[in-house]
C-alpha cells in the first residue's frame, strides 16, 4: 500500500514538475536547488557541485559527457573560487562573473530556472547562487560530435569536399565562411516540445522578400511536434501542397549549395541534430542541376543535362511504355526487335504487367536492405541481387532478360536525377499499371495531368515550373543550357522575379 | 466574374491553337467533315479571312468590356437573361468538348481497342480533364506550352518521316474541285472555330498584346494547316478520302529504323490536344455556372463533368449519330451564334462605354 503511494506521490511530482513551464528563481539556494533536483530525479549523468563563492553558498550543475571537464576546471570553477571581490548585488555579480572572473565566449542569464533546462543539455554549465535571484550559465560545451567531412549523397566531381553535420553552430559557420556579408541573417528559433531543438533560418537579407521570411517563420513556429530529430521533419509543415508528387521544399547536405540557393533569394532552414538543410522554394528544373554544372563547359553542361532530362523520362516513363507496347502496340516496334521480346516474354509463366511490378518491387527490396543493413554482410546483398535475381531468374524463365534491362537502366535513371527518386518510385509504378491496363493512350493521358499538376503548384507564389513554364527567353539561359559565366555573373537568378 | 488568375496573350493564344488544331487533325471525310479537298491552300485563306470576320465582334467587346464577360455584362440588366445565356454558352462549349471526346473515342474503338468496351475509360478521361479545369486556367496555360512543343514536334515528326512517300503528281492544281466548293471548305472550317467564343470569356483572365497574339496565333494556323493539308494530298491523294482518319493513316505510313510506324506518336498528339481543349472548355463552363448560379467551384465541374461524360458516350454509340450532331449545321449554328450574334446583341444594346 506504501509502495503505491510513494509511486503516487513521485508521479504526481514529476507530472506537476513537467507541466510547469515556469519557475523563477527564488534567491533560496534550497528551493531553487530542489527544483533542479525535482525535474532531474534520477539523471546519474546531471552533476552538482557545491562550494562557496564570496561568502555564499553557491552549486554548480553541469551534464556529465555535454561539458568539457578542462573547460569546466579551467575557465569556468576555478576562477569562481578564487574569486575574493566584495558582492552587494545579483547584479554586481553578474558584472564581476562576465567582465572579472569568466573568459569564455558565451555567457547567458535566466531568471525561469525552466528555461536553463536546454542550456544545460546544450553544454552549459549553469550556477546558482544564494540570495541571487539569477541563474548564470557559462558555455563549455565539449560533447563529441562528428567532424566536417564529404558529402555522400550529393558527390560532386569539381566541387567542395565539405557538407554538414549535426551542430548546428558547425553548420552555420560553414555557411558563414562562403557568405562573407553582413546581410547573411541567420535567425533562431526552438522546435520540439521535448527536444527543444535549435532551427536556424537562414537569409540574404537584400535578396529575399521580407514577407517570404515572415510566411515561413510563421509556419515553422506553428509546429507542433514532441521532438525535431530531423531537418526532413519540417517538409510537410514548410510544404505549400504537400499531397502532391513533387515536393517543393529542396534539401541539401552541402553549405556550397545553400549558398548558391541563398544568393538567388531563397530561405535556408538547418537544424540542430541533422546533416542536411532544407531551402524554400524548390523548383523542377532545379533536379537537373548541380553545381558542377557551373564548372564545366557550357557546351558540356547541355549535354549533362540533357542526359539528366533523358535519365528522367527513362525512369518514369520507359517501364510503363515496355509493357504498353509489348501489351498492346506491338506494331509499333521493328520485327526484329519484337521477335527477340517474344522469345524471351513467351517462355515467362506471369503476364508483363505482373512481371515489371514485381521486378520492380523486388529491386526496391534490394535497394532498401542496401541501406539499412551492416557494412559486413554487404556483398551478400550484391550476390543475391546479381546472381540471384539478375542470373538466376533469367536462366530460370521466370523473368525475361529485357525486363531486367529496363529495370537496370530505370534504376540507373532514377539515381542521376536522385532528388526526385521518392516521387519517380511511385510514379513509375502508376505508369507500369496504366500501361498495362490502357496502353499508349493511358500512359500519355496520365503524362500530360502530370505536366499540368506539376505546373498547378505555386509554392510561395513562385511557379514549381518556372524558368521552364512560363517561359521566357531570358530564363533559358540557366535551364537546359547554362550561358557563359560573363553572362550569368551579371544576372543572377532572383526568385522574387519570378513570382506570379 | 472575379479572377486572380492571369495567363499571358501567348498562353492564350496557344491554348486557343492547340484546340483548333485538335479539330483540324482529327477530321473526318467519313463522317462528313467538309475539309478534304485538292484546293486546300486556298480554303484555308478563305478560311483564315472568315475567321477575322467571325473574330470581329468578340474583339470589339474585348475593346469594350475589358473585365466583363457576355453573362456578367446581360447580369445587370436581366438576371434571369443571363442566367438563360450561361446555360447556353456552358451548352455550348460542353457540346464541342462532347464532340472533340467522342471522336477520340470513335478512333480508340475502331482503331486501336476494337473490341473492348471503353466507356469506363471514357468517363475516367473525363475525370482527369475535369481535375485538371479544378486546377485552374494557368495550371491548363503552363502545361499547354510544355504539350504543345510535344505535338507540334510529334506532328512535325510524322510530316518529316512521310516526307519519302510525298508525290507532287498527286497534288490537285487550284480550282480544280469549283469555286463553291472551296467557299464551302473555307465556310466549314471557320465555323468550327468556336475558340473564338472561347475568347469572349478567357480574354479578361490575360496580360499582355492580344492583337498581335490574335494574329501570330492566326498566322500559324494558316502555316501549320497548308503543311499539314499539303502532305496530307501530297503523300496520300484521293486514298485520304476514304480514311476515318486521315492524319492518323498519314502516321501509320510514317516510319524509320525500329519504328515501322508512328501512329504512337499521332495517338499522343490527339490525347494531348483533347485534355487542353476538354480542360479549358470544362474549366469555362465550370466558372460560368459557378459564377451564374452561385455555385462552388468543384459542384460546377462535377456537374460540367456529369454532362460530358454522357453526351461523349452518347456521341460515340455509332458512327451516324456522331455524324449527326457533329455535322456542319449545329456546330457552325452554335458558333455563329456564340461567337457573332450574341457579342454583337450585347455591343449594340448595352455596348455605352463605361464611365468609372
Amino acid at each position: 500500500m506504501n509502495f503505491f503511494k510513494s509511486n503516487e506521490n513521485y508521479l504526481t511530482k514529476q507530472v506537476e514538475a513537467s507541466n510547469q513551464k515556469s519557475f523563477s528563481a527564488t534567491g533560496k539556494l534550497s528551493t531553487d536547488l530542489s527544483f533542479f533536483e525535482s525535474m532531474l530525479e534520477g539523471d546519474s549523468d546531471v552533476l552538482y557541485r557545491n562550494f562557496t563563492l564570496l561568502g555564499k553558498r553557491a552549486t554548480l550543475i553541469f551534464c556529465d559527457g555535454l561539458c568539457n571537464s578542462k573547460t569546466v576546471n579551467e575557465i569556468i570553477f576555478k576562477p569562481l573560487i578564487k574569486l575574493d571581490k566584495p558582492l552587494f548585488s545579483g547584479k554586481d555579480m553578474s558584472r564581476l562573473l562576465t567582465e572579472e572572473t569568466y573568459s569564455g565566449a558565451d555567457f547567458k542569464t535566466e531568471e525561469n530556472l525552466y528555461d536553463v533546462f536546454p542550456l544545460l543539455f546544450s553544454g552549459f554549465c549553469i550556477l546558482i547562487v544564494d540570495t541571487v535571484k539569477t541563474a548564470f550559465c557559462f558555455s563549455a560545451q565539449g560533447f563529441e560530435k562528428r567532424a566536417v567531412d564529404q558529402p555522400y549523397t550529393e558527390v560532386q566531381e569539381k566541387g567542395a569536399m565539405e557538407s554538414f553535420v549535426e551542430n548546428l553552430t558547425d553548420n552555420t559557420a560553414l555557411l558563414r565562411r562562403r557568405l562573407k556579408t553582413p546581410f547573411l541573417k541567420i535567425e533562431e528559433i526552438k522546435i520540439g516540445s521535448s527536444s527543444n531543438t535549435r532551427v536556424c533560418i537562414c537569409f540574404l537579407k537584400d535578396r529575399v522578400k521580407g514577407e517570404y521570411v515572415k510566411r515561413i517563420k510563421k509556419r515553422l513556429q506553428s509546429v507542433n511536434i514532441d521532438a525535431l530529430l530531423s531537418a526532413d521533419y519540417l517538409t510537410p509543415f514548410l510544404d505549400t501542397d504537400y499531397l502532391s508528387f513533387f515536393s517543393s521544399v529542396g534539401r541539401t547536405e552541402r553549405p556550397d549549395t545553400l549558398s548558391s540557393k541563398l544568393i538567388e533569394g531563397r530561405v535556408g532552414i538547418i537544424a540542430d541534430g541533422s546533416p542536411f538543410a532544407l531551402f524554400v522554394p524548390f523548383l523542377f528544373t532545379e533536379c537537373f542541376q548541380t553545381l558542377d554544372d557551373y564548372s564545366y563547359r557550357p557546351y558540356y553542361s547541355l549535354f549533362i543535362r540533357a542526359l539528366r532530362l533523358l535519365c528522367f523520362f527513362i525512369s518514369v516513363l520507359l517501364p510503363g511504355l515496355y509493357v504498353a507496347v509489348c501489351v498492346f502496340h506491338q506494331e509499333a516496334l521493328s520485327q526484329a526487335l519484337l521477335v527477340e521480346i517474344a522469345v524471351q516474354e513467351n517462355i515467362t509463366p506471369f503476364s508483363i504487367t505482373v512481371e515489371a511490378l514485381t521486378v520492380h518491387l523486388m529491386y526496391e527490396i534490394v535497394r532498401e536492405a542496401g541501406l539499412r543493413m551492416p557494412k559486413a554482410v554487404g556483398h551478400a546483398v550484391s550476390i543475391v541481387g546479381a546472381l540471384v535475381i539478375g542470373e538466376a531468374a533469367v536462366t530460370a524463365g521466370i523473368i525475361a532478360a529485357p525486363m531486367v534491362i529496363i529495370v537496370a537502366l530505370t534504376a540507373i535513371g532514377s539515381f542521376v536525377v536522385s532528388p526526385f527518386y521518392e516521387s519517380v518510385s511511385v510514379l513509375r509504378l502508376v505508369f507500369i499499371l496504366v500501361g498495362g491496363t490502357a496502353g499508349f493512350f493511358g500512359i500519355m493521358l496520365l503524362f500530360g495531368v502530370t505536366v499540368i499538376n506539376i505546373c498547378a503548384l505555386n509554392p510561395y507564389n513562385v511557379p514549381y515550373s518556372a524558368s521552364l513554364l512560363p517561359s521566357n527567353i531570358g530564363s533559358f539561359r540557366d535551364v537546359f543550357f547554362r550561358k557563359g559565366w560573363k553572362t550569368l555573373s551579371g544576372r543572377t537568378l532572383k526568385i522574387d522575379r519570378m513570382e506570379k | 466574374m472575379a479572377q486572380k488568375a492571369k495567363i499571358g496573350a501567348g498562353q492564350l493564344f496557344s491554348l486557343l491553337f492547340i484546340c483548333r488544331m485538335l479539330t483540324t487533325v482529327t477530321f473526318s471525310p467519313a463522317l462528313g467533315d467538309g475539309y478534304l479537298d485538292g484546293n486546300f491552300f486556298i480554303n484555308i485563306l478563305f478560311a483564315c479571312f472568315f475567321i477575322i470576320f467571325l473574330c470581329v465582334p468578340s474583339a470589339l467587346f474585348a475593346g469594350r468590356f475589358k473585365t466583363e464577360d457576355p453573362v456578367s455584362v446581360l447580369e445587370e440588366k436581366s438576371k434571369s437573361l443571363s442566367a438563360s445565356l450561361a446555360l447556353f454558352y456552358s451548352f455550348v462549349f460542353l457540346f464541342f468538348a462532347s464532340v472533340s471526346v467522342s471522336r477520340f473515342f470513335i478512333f480508340l474503338t475502331s482503331v486501336i481497342f476494337p473490341e473492348k468496351n471503353m466507356n469506363i475509360l471514357l468517363v475516367i478521361s473525363v475525370l482527369l480533364c475535369a481535375y485538371c479545369a479544378f486546377l485552374g486556367i494557368e495550371a491548363i496555360a503552363r502545361g499547354n506550352a510544355l504539350l504543345l512543343v510535344i505535338t507540334l514536334t510529334g506532328t512535325a515528326v510524322i510530316l518529316f518521316f512521310v516526307s519519302k512517300d510525298f508525290d507532287i503528281y498527286n497534288l490537285e492544281p487550284p480550282f480544280y474541285e469549283s469555286f463553291s466548293s472551296s467557299l464551302k471548305s473555307a465556310l466549314w472550317a471557320a465555323g468550327r472555330t468556336v475558340e473564338a467564343s472561347a475568347f469572349l470569356f478567357l480574354f479578361k483572365m490575360t496580360n499582355g498584346k492580344i492583337k498581335k497574339g490574335f494574329f501570330i496565333c492566326l498566322s500559324s494556323f494558316f502555316v501549320s494547316l497548308s503543311l499539314l493539308f499539303l502532305f496530307l494530298n501530297g503523300v496520300s491523294g484521293e486514298f485520304a478520302k476514304t480514311q476515318l482518319f486521315p492524319f492518323y493513316s498519314l502516321a501509320v505510313i510514317a516510319s524509320f529504323p525500329f519504328f515501322e510506324r508512328l501512329d504512337a506518336v499521332a495517338t499522343a498528339v490527339w490525347i494531348f490536344s483533347i485534355l487542353i481543349k476538354c480542360s479549358l472548355f470544362l474549366f469555362i463552363s465550370g466558372e460560368i455556372i459557378s459564377h451564374s448560379f452561385k455555385m462552388k467551384r468543384k459542384t460546377a465541374l462535377l456537374i460540367c463533368f456529369a454532362v460530358i461524360s454522357i453526351a461523349s458516350l452518347l456521341f460515340s454509340v455509332n458512327l451516324s449519330v456522331h455524324r449527326a450532331v457533329s455535322s456542319s449545321l449545329i456546330t457552325g449554328t452554335l458558333t455563329v451564334l456564340s461567337a457573332f450574334i450574341v457579342p454583337s446583341i450585347l455591343l449594340i444594346t448595352r455596348g455605352r462605354r463605361r464611365e468609372i
